[in-house]
């Protein structure tokens, strides 16, 4: 918050748009608006005053409630300036609202969410078979060596998830429906009281798997099915992923649309459908009718870093596929999403442009400290062998085996998660290979876990998500925000 | 309300205690979330086929210097808007 001499406006209550979901990530917390989009990172004394904001409180009792939490030398009108612009700034953003009459009941506080005891949610790998053998799986050879747990395993784990309250979980593999008693698995899953995701190949989907989806609660308490699709035909989605994979995938993509059920789509961008990404949305938007469709590219971890020459993008593709997505992302609007890969990276680059030139930091994420990835303070992963990882891409980080650990144990004291959680506390100056980067101040060393498996060291950057080695390699970001 | 109703937690709704602040009650099945402060989660505890009196009676003996009648009509906003909700599920006694 800062400074500034604005009349304050005391005659409003305001309430906290009930809607918003908040989360912390590192030192600052986000507010996310489902409905916009719009997501805030606002600092420790920010959320207080958010989380005072109840239905029933004016700006008089925010600061006292703020006065309370935080010895300060400013004085009381400036503070209350201060909280005003804060709240104009937050409701001109959608995030909270006011009202000249209080709320009849006063919103309960948030949860701090930087308190909880254990895991929100886990992705586990049910599985280390599968029917396939993709070019750029991360459960590589390795992993795919190691033994599945049997049923008792896994049954006598979700008592203890549901003894936690732990409220979802993805299952993956390997491939999930080459387990036979997958349906035991996931009734014990509700019984848990939890929600539960699948991401599966597609291939092994027919009509008696459907039966089981529709049965019982199985399809209340699912929130997707993701199917991955690689192309727009099988001859570019089977040359990663395997002959004959393609037809079966999009059989299974269309049966269970008809079915009704969440199912979504992720696109692995790959030198084999770099060329191919305007026909395979065209495809899953256009005919299929699906509202949209996930996107990551093959990434040098598991098999990924045995292909990494013949599969993962050059510079130059990386340019095309940052092109196309964009061009598509004007197209479709909200239909194209990414958390990583090419076009997550074209909007994280752009923010970095864009807060150089202008000298104020993107409020989307946190810029100048290693980031600490949000699932450290979410969500854990366990492996089909029982290993409990911090991600399901980390094969050998491991945080212990479940059934002999106590995942509360591990969640709070395991060092190494500690250590993941600590990174947003390091400055990028002090990251090995990039004191000396102009692009420091604006950059966050990206995703924890491929460096780690490259080099078995937690704080360093992602060679992937350098900006400085993008420029280098392609020239810098195109211009793209112009066409089509 | 039937003044006779009595009260169960949903089975199917998890509750993660967060203390000392609250819990978070999580109903699976409509994934839907209530934060419920310390006051919320005593009364969560205690929904074990109890009317809202003996939930008042007992919460009583817990707590100094509250009122029934200012208890009970919390207790009673608190329980109607999560059976409203689905958290709670109210039944006739046996």
């Amino acid at each position: 918050m800062k400074g500034g001499d604005i009349l304050t406006d005391n005659s409003f209550y305001w309430t906290r748009n009930a809607d918003i979901s908040s989360s912390r990530q590192g030192e600052y917390f986000r507010l996310y608006n489902p409905d916009t989009g719009r997501e805030k990172a606002i600092n420790e004394s920010g959320y207080a005053v958010w989380n005072a904001m109840n239905g029933q409180t004016r700006l008089e009792d925010i600061v006292a409630v703020l006065a309370g939490i935080y010895e300060t030398d400013v004085s009381r009108d400036q503070l209350m300036a201060d909280i005003n612009e804060f709240s104009e700034e937050l409701l001109a953003e959608g995030f909270i609202c006011r009202d000249l009459f209080p709320s009849s009941m006063p919103l309960v506080p948030e949860i701090s969410p930087w308190n909880h005891e254990s895991p929100m949610m886990f992705d586990l790998s049910l599985t280390g078979r599968c029917n396939l053998k993709c070019a750029y799986c991360f459960y590589a050879d390795e992993m795919v060596g190691r033994t599945d747990l049997p049923l008792e395993s896994w049954l006598q784990f979700f008592r203890e998830l549901k003894a936690l309250a732990v409220r979802h979980v993805t299952l993956s593999g390997g491939e999930v429906f080459i387990r036979s008693d997958l349906w035991q698995l996931i009734d014990a899953i509700i019984e848990a009281r939890m929600r539960y995701s699948i991401l599966s190949n597609g291939t092994l989907i027919t009509e008696k798997t459907l039966e089981q989806v529709v049965s019982g609660k199985r399809p209340y308490r699912m929130d997707s099915i993701q199917i991955s699709i690689d192309g727009s035909c099988s001859e570019i989605h089977d040359k990663s992923r395997g002959r004959g994979s393609f037809s079966k995938a999009l059989r299974s993509l269309k049966m269970l649309k008809e079915a009704g059920l969440p199912v979504v789509v992720r696109v692995t961008v790959n030198r084999h459908n770099v060329d191919d990404l305007e026909n395979t949305a065209r495809l899953l938007i256009e005919e299929i009718g699906l509202s949209g469709f996930g996107t990551n590219d093959a990434m040098p971890m598991g098999a990924g870093c045995a292909h990494q020459g013949s599969i993962t993008l050059t510079p130059d593709q990386r340019i095309k596929a940052m092109r196309t997505l964009v061009m598509l992302e004007k197209r479709y609007p909200g239909g194209i999403s990414a958390l990583a890969g090419s076009l997550a990276e074209w909007h994280m680059f752009r923010d970095m442009e864009k807060a150089k030139a202008s000298g104020h930091k993107s409020e989307r994420w946190r810029m100048g400290t290693l980031s600490s990835c949000g699932c450290m303070f979410q969500k854990l992963a366990v492996h089909h062998d029982g290993m409990i990882a911090p991600c399901n891409m980390l094969a050998d980080a491991s945080l212990g085996y479940i059934n002999e650990t106590l995942i509360k144990d591990v969640w709070q004291n395991h060092p190494l998660l500690k250590e993941m959680r600590n990174r947003a506390t390091i400055p990028m100056s002090d990251v090995s290979g990039c004191r000396d980067c102009e692009w420091i101040p604006y950059c966050n060393g990206g995703c924890p876990g491929v460096e780690y498996t490259r080099t078995g060291q937690m704080n360093r950057a992602n060679p992937d998500s350098c900006y400085r080695m993008f420029i280098e390699q392609t020239g810098g970001l195109p211009d793209i925000s112009g066409e089509e | 309300m039937n003044r006779q109703s009595i009260y169960d937690q949903n089975p199917d709704v998890s509750c993660r205690p967060e203390e000392p602040e609250g819990g978070i009650l999580y109903n699976p099945t409509e994934d839907t979330i209530e934060l419920v402060n310390f006051t919320g989660l005593t009364i969560w505890r205690l929904l074990d086929g109890k009317s809202i009196p003996e939930i008042v009676s007992e919460m009583l003996g817990m707590f100094d210097g509250i009122s029934e009648d200012a208890l009970k009509e919390d207790v009673t906003e608190f329980i109607l808007h999560l059976v409203d909700k689905r958290f709670i599920k109210e039944r006739e006694p046996a």
